[in-house]
């Protein structure tokens, strides 16, 4: 009987994901049973979002500092993961309005899967437990395979397949060293007294490259190297607002979980970050120099962005993962922002190459000007908030080599600002191409003044997020662990 | 007191910038009007400065401070950034240098005629982060002011370059951006490191401050932190703070440019347009001067002492070496360019000689350099401007067909190579004397730098000799265009030319300005 009230009581504690699924069966019936051309999809789907979104702000008002433990631990739900599920939220909501603003018109089947992303991802956020983690993460990506087919175009079906032979890999290596740690320990749940019993007693070797071959599974969401070959493809050929919120959603849930592993604190995974924030740094720094079409340009850098946020996991004695939640948060309206601009000159030009951008930010200075703000602000230039969380993440580092007093760390520091002065090269080219070749074609379509001002939104507050990080700082305080 | 009076130097370029950015393009001819207005009003209020400015007060005066950022770390330590400006003799000094190259490129721009709005709202922007930049007593403010120059100046020499811009622009910025993230590691680490007393104790957490003030008191470091003196964390086996150093003196020598980083110097000039040269030989190199007395001294004094020998070698490669390329350089620009890496190798000896008399020369020999590359850079134009070419063969006895032009290249040329009676003298006297009497580098080290002199000589004379004397020779399409100056080369040519006289004769205007800040940094 306990058991039974427990269920009950969890079964109540989640209510947003419980909309959200209920909602998403209605969707289906919708879908199968309405016309073909109707719109009644994407305003269900809206609402959804909107009751997800507001649903998770409120309903936990009450939730103070607790840490509440749901389904006999299955689910734990934190001040954290509600952060979390509210940048889900907000990136959903980005989604609906870009693809309004461009008429998309998608089918229904589009809003059902992003809205399984959404599904996955949440109950991702709020999991310590390797199997919920497992499910959770093949929910979001069985649905990502799927959305980044359905442009239904040969390159396409190329990327999802890619996407889907990287992903199920990666998926049974997480899988592989899962079934170890179960082995080991008998538990599922990483946080569980037990586990953490039963880590201790074995090799920190084994440990860590057991955490490795889990962590692959989550990495391969942030796209981090080398997990990351699929990216540039998937990035390239996915239609724009999917691949915008696909950028942004599952690489800051993964960044979550990855976060969550790093405070159980079962194995020192510094070494292992370490890696993966060298690589994806260089990899995707050294190739994005070298794209010419802008969205596989993205894509490179998504990579070496993964790299700076793992940088804030790091953990040290006294490490809370401030500078990689600082970063997550900035990390929204930048890359959301660079797709609704890639989009803009998509929509100009007919083209992702950057080659046919030539003169666009002549003719239209507004343009240029936002594209110059948005790429500052990816290499994280000031006055542009990107500059900010790059000064949170490279701070953390100062502390922890100070705490480690290990010069590894001092060297990652250089290596990771060197890093960043080399991605100026390729960010800048955008504007550079913009604003100072001269154009020998003219933009095939007019300027939408709309889409340019909710553009400069994006902009804007790139720009006062950095004279006024306080809001996004106290907030980020609020919510650690 | 907060008059405002030092922030408006910021502000009004940047209202001037949007202001052009927004007038409809029916105004094109007023956008270089307003931005002329606005360098006068800048010149007004520097003088109105340098007249209130008391040269024995030992602090920063005309302070304005307003809280601006107060970031909560995660361990609920504060990171307090604050908007504070002020001058002491050496920042005003450089930002009425500043003011002085801007307006006369301001002039010089008045020939732009492609693209005005865009260039004199990205000109007026760049007046508004280099004043920024030398006001700043904030270490975060600073570097925002720095890094956010690189890019009007990225722009400005891509859009408005010579053939070979896209190159040029960009190997600027990637080498600048490099230097500045050595700074930026620094800057880090010194706020993680520095505590503001007062406000520790206000909010009753650690609070980490970028005031100035605070970073070069060595008694604020936190014990134990990474920068802290008595117990040296090493770094790749290395102390901290030396560690810490060197990042600063290669991040701002990238800057200034010093020998081996200065290859982006040449490129940028000589695809740079006329006014953008000046601006960057005239005042975007003493940045380097001014962060490494500034900063690299202000903040480490005790290790600073150690790498004189260094830095006083660094400083004598780039003279000799700047010299002997300019030998060999067959277009004039690239030999002004050459011949500025190794006038500013003399600010690098002056540094290290660590006294009062190198510093004074130092800073002077920026000021001087300043108003002497300037014109050099102008005189290059005035000759580009009228045959687009820059060729030193091309041309043979000008001084018959343009005696005025001939006047003021003359002043510039004796100036450069270090005549008596004219600024650029003083300057490289002072830092040789000052190196001469420093007991931290070996004699040999100005002995050579003479040299420099030497060399600075042959290569002007023989240029001027190449160029001015003789018979009236060019080739037969540039013998129409050659005409002497007119009234607007003549403004900006004589007014520089007056003030490198004034200076050389009358050192002591700027040396009562400096030289009680100097002193009191030696404190």
């Amino acid at each position: 009987m306990i058991a039974l009230q427990e269920i009950l009581h969890s079964t109540q504690q989640i209510l947003p994901e419980w909309l959200l699924a209920i909602g998403i069966l209605a969707l289906v019936l919708v879908i199968s049973f309405g016309k073909p051309e109707s719109k009644l999809p994407y305003g269900l789907s809206f609402i959804l979002i909107l009751t997800y979104t507001l649903s998770v702000t409120f309903f936990y008002s009450d939730l103070a500092n607790k840490s509440i433990s749901l389904y006999s631990g299955m689910l734990i739900l934190d001040k954290t993961s509600i952060f979390f599920k509210q940048l889900l939220g907000i990136s959903a909501i980005i989604f609906m309005v870009h693809s309004r603003l461009f008429r998309y018109k998608f089918e229904g089947e589009i809003y059902f899967l992003i809205l399984c992303v959404i599904l996955g991802l949440s109950f991702l956020s709020m999991t310590t437990h390797f199997l919920v983690i497992y499910i959770a993460v093949e929910l979001a990506s069985i649905s990502s395979y799927i959305l980044v087919a359905s442009k239904k175009q040969k390159t396409n079906f190329e990327a999802a397949i890619k996407y889907l032979i990287f992903g199920a890999a990666s998926s049974a290596i997480m899988l592989y060293g899962i079934s170890f740690f179960y082995g080991i320990s008998h538990t599922l749940n990483f946080t569980d007294p037990i586990f953490l019993k039963f880590t201790n007693t074995n090799s920190p070797l084994i440990i860590q490259v057991l955490s490795f071959m889990f962590l692959g599974g989550l990495f391969f969401k942030i796209a981090a190297a080398p997990f990351h070959s699929w990216v540039p493809d998937v990035y390239e050929v996915t239609t724009t607002p999917i691949i915008s919120f696909l950028s942004f959603a599952p690489k800051a849930i993964g960044v979550l979980v990855v976060a969550r592993v790093a405070q159980a604190n079962f194995a020192d995974i510094n070494p292992v970050l370490l890696l993966i924030i060298f690589l994806s740094l260089i990899f995707g720094n050294l190739a994005a120099l070298w794209q010419t079409n802008l969205k596989r340009m993205l894509g490179y850098s998504g990579i070496a962005q993964a790299g700076f946020i793992l940088i804030g996991l790091l953990k040290g004695p006294q490490s809370d993962f401030y500078g990689a939640f600082f970063y997550i948060l900035t990390y929204l309206p930048i890359t959301m922002g660079a797709f609704f601009l890639a989009d803009i000159l998509y929509k100009q030009t007919g083209s992702d190459e950057l080659e046919d951008y030539k003169g666009l930010g002549q003719k239209h200075i507004f343009l240029g000007i936002n594209a110059v703000i948005i790429m500052m602000a990816l290499i994280g230039l000031p006055p542009t908030i990107g500059f900010m969380a790059k000064l949170m993440v490279f701070s953390s580092i100062i502390n922890l080599g100070d705490a480690l007093g290990s010069s590894v760390y001092y060297g990652l520091l250089i290596f990771g600002l060197l890093n960043a002065a080399i991605s100026i090269y390729y960010y800048l080219k955008v504007p550079y191409i913009m604003l100072i070749k001269t154009a020998y074609k003219q933009p095939k379509y007019a300027p939408n003044y709309l889409l340019s001002i909710v553009l400069t939104y994006f902009s804007l507050s790139l720009l006062i997020f950095f004279f006024f990080p306080d809001f996004g700082t106290e907030w980020i305080k609020a919510v650690l662990f | 007191m907060q008059s405002g009076l030092l922030s408006s130097l910021i502000i009004l370029p940047l209202i001037a910038s949007i202001i052009v950015l927004l007038l409809p393009a029916a105004y094109k001819a007023s956008y270089r009007w307003i931005s002329l207005i606005t360098q006068i009003l800048l010149l007004i209020n520097v003088g109105t400065l340098i007249g209130a400015f008391d040269p024995q007060k030992n602090e920063y005066q005309f302070l304005e401070h307003y809280e601006w950022i107060r970031l909560t770390l995660g361990n609920s330590s504060i990171l307090s950034i604050d908007y504070i400006i002020g001058l002491d003799g050496l920042s005003l000094a450089m930002v009425s240098l500043s003011v002085l190259v801007f307006f006369i490129a301001n002039i010089s721009s008045f020939s732009i005629a492609k693209k005005e709005k865009a260039y004199f709202s990205l000109f007026l922007l760049l007046t508004a982060t280099v004043i920024g930049c030398f006001v700043a007593i904030d270490f975060f403010l600073f570097f925002i002011f720095f890094e956010f120059m690189l890019l009007p100046m990225y722009f400005l020499i891509g859009i408005w370059g010579g053939p070979n811009k896209a190159y040029a622009s960009l190997k600027f910025i990637i080498y600048t951006l490099v230097g500045s993230v050595m700074i930026l590691v620094v800057m880090i680490a010194l706020a993680m490191s520095n505590v503001d007393e007062f406000f520790t104790s206000e909010y009753k957490t650690t609070v980490f401050s970028f005031d100035f003030r605070i970073l070069s008191d060595t008694n604020n470091l936190l014990k134990g932190s990474l920068l802290s003196i008595q117990n040296p964390i090493k770094i790749f086996g290395v102390n901290a703070r030396d560690f810490m150093f060197l990042l600063l003196f290669i991040g701002f020598g990238i800057k200034l440019p010093m020998v081996p980083f200065h290859t982006w110097l040449p490129d940028a000039h000589v695809e740079a347009p006329t006014p953008i040269s000046v601006v960057l030989a005239g005042i975007l190199l003493k940045i380097g001067g001014y962060g490494l007395i500034r900063i690299a001294y202000g903040f480490f004094p005790d290790v600073a002492t150690n790498y004189s020998l260094l830095i006083s070698i660094m400083g004598l490669i780039s003279i000799l070496y700047g010299g002997f390329n300019a030998l060999a350089q067959k277009d004039l620009k690239k030999l002004i360019a050459y011949s500025s890496i190794s006038h500013m190798g003399f600010v690098l000896i002056g540094i290290a000689a660590f006294n009062v008399e190198g510093f004074n020369g130092a800073i002077f020999q920026m000021f001087s350099h300043g108003l002497l590359s300037s014109m050099l850079f102008l005189v290059a134009g005035v000759l580009y401007e009228r045959t687009h070419n820059r060729e030193i063969a091309n041309f043979k006895g000008l001084a018959k067909n343009m005696p005025l032009f001939t006047v003021m290249v003359a002043i510039a040329f004796f100036g450069s190579l270090g005549l008596p009676s004219l600024s650029g003298f003083i300057g490289e006297f002072f830092t040789l004397f000052g190196s001469f009497q420093s007991s931290k580098i070996p004699k040999v080290i100005p002995v050579l730098g003479v040299l420099g002199i030497v060399l600075s000589a042959v290569y002007l004379l023989w240029t001027f000799q190449k160029m001015f004397f003789g018979e009236f020779w060019t080739k037969e399409e540039f013998k129409k265009s050659l005409t002497d100056l007119d009234q607007k080369e003549i403004f900006m040519l004589s007014t520089l030319g007056a003030l490198t006289l004034l200076f050389g004769i009358f050192p002591n205007l700027l040396f009562d300005l400096i030289n009680p800040t100097v002193i009191h940094l030696f404190k």
